[in-house]
């Protein structure tokens, strides 16, 4: 009796585990990037050889219509604000007290010369919406126990064809992944440093992007405060409040 | 008349060295007109030629929504049938190629560092035939093998990779997805334009359509125009092509080589604004220069004059004979001026004026389409205008000062020293 249910406990843990599939563990994720509203200062440091070029920043954003509203802080770009609405992204510059719109696809390029793009730094879609997901192993990552996930782009408009993810089991962050290009090359790798307990969430906030197609150069973005799901005036994202 | 006309001749073979020198001074002015506008109309066609030929074409064709958004290079807004722009201008005599393009943004890798680029997908077969990029080409044109590419000089000088070398091409696809790729570099460009050399890679339709997911896409259409001599035959017949393109086709905007090098051709304005300038003050240096050996010559001779209206030759063909003069100065002045100047615009336009060897590593060489060896332009009408200038300023600079020795009272002029 005790054997049949040693044997049931057995047959009960191993269903529960296979029970967690791909998608699951992508919802699971994408959770750990679900708000409704973002205020933050962040600094980024973008390293290209032994040059280490510091950017400071504060992030208001709402998850709803994809609104953001970066104001940079640090000296040499002191006022620059960049308002994002959708698919669009506004840059204010004071010495010009100018606007320039920057299009769809240069959203997908770095943002202030670093290795971040605009759209990695902001965007805000669900990872199950544009991949379909497979568990592809299993692998210790900085002692953390990890499901190796194989992300494949659902359609063509996915921003990287190919990524694999090292998510924690526990508490699923992905604590690194690598993106792909559709020719299988490896584009960036991305890697958390760090991360932080806010709620129910565990959320990125010192993260290190690598470009593999540049040497020695790297950009690492730490998130030094952060208010998640607080009230933000709607006013806040408009073109208005970007020229003032 | 014709005494007064020998009279002229005679003291024009008396006094040889103030002839000369008047002629002379004659000649350098109008040479160095004819050798500044020469080059001046080279530089500003040799430029039109290169935005033809290796950039832009004649005219290029677009949908107007591309045309509106054309800055961001955007990998939408295709036109749906190039063909149908061959039918309709086929039979046109002075259509000589069109030919589809695709111009994208991206950047190139060698691993070390990455380099920003506009990228071209070509149709190889028809490419050729609008763009002349094969005569500055070393290595091979694309064939339309897959992951070929042709890079700017500047570009594989700054990746280090030559003809044979392999360099990783990265790029958004027509969906925005991000793919980076090998390809094998078959040409390296070495054209005398400068931006091609910088920062213009070329990849074939074939390769593009799956690099790209371009699944056919054509943003543009490129037509070329028979070369015309004349620089306003050109434009007109690249207003009368374009006028029937987007009769025919409304949904499409055709730029000619004209509208597109409106910045260049005002450019062009300024600079020949104050060419002229430039030019007005070096015509005055010489007339104020042939004024003033006349007026020394007239004074010189007063008691002549005075000897002269002595034996009763009236004032009026006093400066009658200094007119003329000045006329047959002005003649062999002018004359060896429209020599010499043509001469060294004969040089200019055989020879060429190496462009790139002054500015080739300057920072406006990117900015401004004088590329290349400018070969200089002959301008009949100036020869003409600057052979009247040459007479008029000989015949005015003798007639003036000879009108006061005229006025002069006779027993003054013989007491004159």
């Amino acid at each position: 009796m005790m054997k049949m249910k040693f044997l049931y406990l057995v047959l009960l843990a191993t269903t529960g585990i296979a029970a967690i599939d791909g998608n699951e563990i992508l919802k699971k994720m994408d959770l750990n990037r679900t708000w409704k509203s973002i205020v933050s200062t962040a600094k980024m440091e973008i390293i290209v050889d032994d040059e280490v070029r510091v950017k400071t920043m504060e992030i208001s954003g709402l998850s709803e219509g994809n609104r953001s509203l970066v104001l940079f802080t640090n000296a040499e770009d002191e006022g620059t604000k960049y308002l994002m609405l959708g698919d669009d992204l506004w840059i204010y510059f004071p010495e010009e007290n100018d606007v320039v719109k920057i299009s769809g696809h240069m959203l997908k390029e770095g943002m202030m010369g670093s290795d971040v793009s605009y759209e990695d730094a902001l965007e805000a879609d669900k990872l199950s919406d544009k991949y379909d997901v497979a568990i592809t192993g299993e692998e210790a990552y900085n002692g953390n126990d990890c499901h190796l996930l194989t992300l494949t782009a659902k359609g063509k408009d996915a921003p990287y064809f190919k990524r694999v993810m090292w998510v924690e089991k526990r508490r699923f962050i992905a604590w690194k992944e690598e993106l792909f290009a559709k020719s299988g090359r490896k584009l960036k790798v991305a890697k958390v440093l760090e991360v932080k307990e806010i709620g129910k969430m565990w959320y990125p906030v010192k993260v290190e992007m690598i470009n593999t197609l540049r040497k020695n150069s790297r950009t690492v973005f730490t998130t030094e405060s952060i208010s998640l799901d607080a009230p933000l005036d709607e006013s806040m994202f408009t073109m208005r409040n970007l020229r003032r | 008349m014709g005494t007064i006309f020998k009279i002229a001749l005679r003291n024009i073979l008396r006094h040889k060295r103030r002839t000369v020198s008047s002629a002379v001074v004659i000649a350098v002015g109008i040479t160095f007109y004819l050798y500044m506008d020469g080059i001046m109309l080279g530089m500003d066609r040799g430029g039109i030629d290169n935005v033809i030929e290796l950039s832009f074409s004649a005219i290029t064709v677009r949908t107007k929504a591309y045309e509106s958004d054309k800055e961001a290079y955007p990998l939408k807004h295709g036109i749906e049938n190039v063909s149908a722009i061959r039918q309709r201008l086929s039979g046109d005599p002075r259509v000589i190629g069109i030919t589809p393009r695709t111009q994208f943004l991206g950047e190139l890798s060698n691993y070390e560092k990455t380099v920003p680029i506009v990228g071209i997908a070509v149709d190889p077969s028809t490419d050729t035939a609008v763009f002349k990029l094969k005569r500055f080409m070393e290595g091979e044109y694309l064939s339309g093998k897959s992951n070929e590419i042709v890079l700017g000089r500047k570009l594989a000088e700054d990746l280090g990779v030559d003809v044979g070398g392999f360099i990783t091409l990265y790029a958004l696809t027509k969906y925005d997805s991000r793919n980076a790729d090998e390809f094998r570099v078959v040409g390296v460009l070495h054209t005398t334009d400068p931006g091609l050399n910088q920062s213009t890679v070329l990849i074939s339709y074939a390769t593009a359509d799956e690099f790209l997911d371009l699944e056919g896409l054509v943003t543009e259409a490129a037509v070329a125009l028979e070369r015309r001599v004349n620089l306003k035959d050109m434009i007109a017949d690249a207003g009368e092509v374009k006028d029937r393109i987007v009769t025919s086709f409304p949904d499409l905007s055709a730029t000619t080589f004209m509208e597109h090098s409106a910045a260049f051709l005002e450019l062009a304005k300024g600079k020949r604004a104050f060419g002229v300038v430039f030019l007005c003050i070096l015509l005055l240096i010489a007339g104020i220069g042939i004024f003033n050996t006349v007026l020394m010559s007239v004074y010189e001779r007063i008691r002549e004059v005075g000897v002269l209206r002595a034996h009763g030759m009236p004032p009026s063909h006093v400066m009658l004979m200094f007119a003329m003069e000045g006329v047959v100065t002005g003649i062999v002045g002018s004359l060896l001026g429209l020599l010499l100047g043509g001469l060294i615009t004969w040089y200019l336009a055989v020879k060429g004026f190496a462009v790139d060897a002054i500015y080739s590593d300057s920072s406006i060489a990117g900015d401004l389409p004088y590329w290349g060896t400018i070969h200089a332009e002959w301008n009949i009408p100036a020869f003409v205008a600057m052979f009247i200038f040459g007479v008029l300023v000989a015949v005015l600079a003798g007639v003036i000062p000879a009108r006061k020795a005229a006025e002069i009272a006779v027993t003054d002029a013989l007491r004159f020293v």
